[in-house]
């Protein structure tokens, strides 16, 4: 009895502490820490989910759009320019895309940092998505995504802390760079280019993962970045 | 009574399997999902975020009164062409088909002698630049087009295959304030050129010309 006793003892402070610690998980895991400002914190939370109605808002009047004018092009000359300015808005990053391309991906490493090395060389940059990105721009790379976001002509990445945004949206690892074009030609390119090597020896040395895999067809959705016709002119 | 002993040790380890699969679970998220860390860095990325809310907010206005000029049966062959060819000039100036006017910023960096820059220094650039807003961007009056990629070929940083030297110029157009702060601030571009010594001037222009040349 006295046994019994005991093996319930360690049974409840057992159960105590999983139920502790994953109590403790599960309000990081959903908060995100914040320093305590929970503000903030639902202040974003609640500005990222509009900002992704107002895309989704946006996408669907420009398909509106589209069927409206293709409603009206009734003869060959309207449908051809139709055709001109949709083939250009693709090549800008505004429609959508599909193809044979290339993935890189990239992840931090799982490894904890050695005493005395500088923590910085275990995890994935935002320069580097932007230097690898002007690799495969070199390797002929007719569209690129990064994640879900579409690179556009103007497209921006920049990070706030460790978070890493492309187009002012935040991005998660594992980060997976898609580009649709010759795979064979982007993959020579990446290997041959000091920075994809630079990366293959942070992975030998600190663990940083990076894979480059080709794919027969990748798609590539519609930029959601904004671009503002009228606030420029066109140079005669 | 053994069988009930059985009973409660078989639950007692269902129990804890559930909670050790809740921990495994809850963990995932965590190590996946990055957010700021601090209430300075949410309030920088909130800020990113209102900026795109506002100019989602005005994009779709402007889609709006495009669905209703559309709809109006009066809408003439001739002025859907005209306004489908204005647009096809628009977005052919910013692929870099045709050249852009308009008030914008102009960037002189002159490093010092034999120094040479990095062209990770002008991806960085051209990156805070579109970040800034700019239209178009031009080094040394090559513009910078979607597929623009640049390379350091020995002392001299190539832009798609054409060499440029320094002294460079760079040309953006595009909000001229927002640009001008971009590489302005704390840590920024003017900063980092300060400390490696190069000599930088950041000037305004009213009205500037990027020409085309950005599709190779």
């Amino acid at each position: 009895m006295k046994h019994l006793l005991k093996s319930y003892v360690v049974f409840s402070l057992l159960v105590g502490l999983l139920i502790g610690i994953t109590v403790k998980n599960y309000r990081f895991s959903v908060d995100l820490p914040a320093m305590g400002d929970m503000g903030i914190l639902l202040l974003w939370k609640d500005t990222e989910r509009e900002v992704k109605d107002l895309e989704n808002n946006s996408i669907s009047l420009k398909a509106q759009i589209q069927q409206l004018e293709a409603e009206i092009a009734l003869d060959k000359e309207v449908l051809n320019l139709l055709k001109s300015r949709d083939d250009l808005k693709i090549e800008i990053g505004l429609g959508p895309i599909a193809g044979p391309g290339l993935i890189v991906t990239l992840d931090d490493s799982p490894v904890r940092p050695r005493e005395g090395d500088d923590p910085s060389f275990y995890i994935i940059h935002e320069s580097y998505l932007r230097y690898l990105i002007n690799i495969l721009k070199k390797g002929q790379a007719r569209a690129i995504g990064v994640n879900s976001e579409r690179i556009q002509i103007n497209s921006n990445i920049s990070c706030v802390g460790k978070v890493i945004l492309v187009n002012g949206k935040r991005i998660a690892p594992p980060y997976e760079i898609k580009a649709v074009g010759d795979p064979e030609l982007m993959v020579k390119v990446m290997k041959q280019s000091s920075f994809f090597r630079f990366l293959e020896n942070y992975k030998t040395l600190f663990g940083l993962q990076v894979s480059l895999k080709v794919s027969p067809y990748l798609e590539l959705s519609q930029g959601t970045g904004v671009i503002d016709l009228e606030s420029f002119g066109v140079a005669p | 009574m053994k069988i009930k002993q059985s009973f409660w040790i078989a639950f007692s380890f269902l129990i804890i399997v559930v909670l050790l699969v809740l921990q495994f679970k809850t963990r995932v998220p965590l190590l996946r999902e990055v957010g700021p860390t601090s209430s300075r860095e949410a309030i920088t990325y909130l800020r990113t975020l209102n900026e795109k809310k506002d100019s989602l907010l005005k994009e779709i206005e402007k889609l709006n009164f495009k669905i209703l000029e559309l709809n109006e049966v009066s809408m003439r062959k001739e002025d859907f062409e005209k306004s489908l060819n204005q647009e096809i000039s628009k977005w052919e100036a910013l692929l870099g088909l045709k050249g852009i006017t308009g008030a914008g910023l102009e960037i002189s960096i002159t490093p010092m002698k034999n120094q040479v820059l990095s062209v990770e220094t002008f991806i960085d650039l051209v990156n805070d630049l579109w970040g800034g807003g700019a239209l178009a961007i031009s080094i040394n009056k090559s513009r910078i087009g979607w597929n623009s990629y640049l390379y350091q070929s020995g002392n001299q940083l190539s832009i798609s295959g054409r060499l440029v030297d320094a002294p460079f110029l760079v040309e953006a157009i595009g909000p001229t304030e927002v640009l001008e702060s971009v590489l302005r601030i704390p840590g920024g571009f003017e900063q980092k050129m300060l400390i490696q010594g190069v000599e930088l001037k950041i000037s305004i222009k009213n009205n500037m010309i990027i020409s085309a040349g950005g599709i190779q």
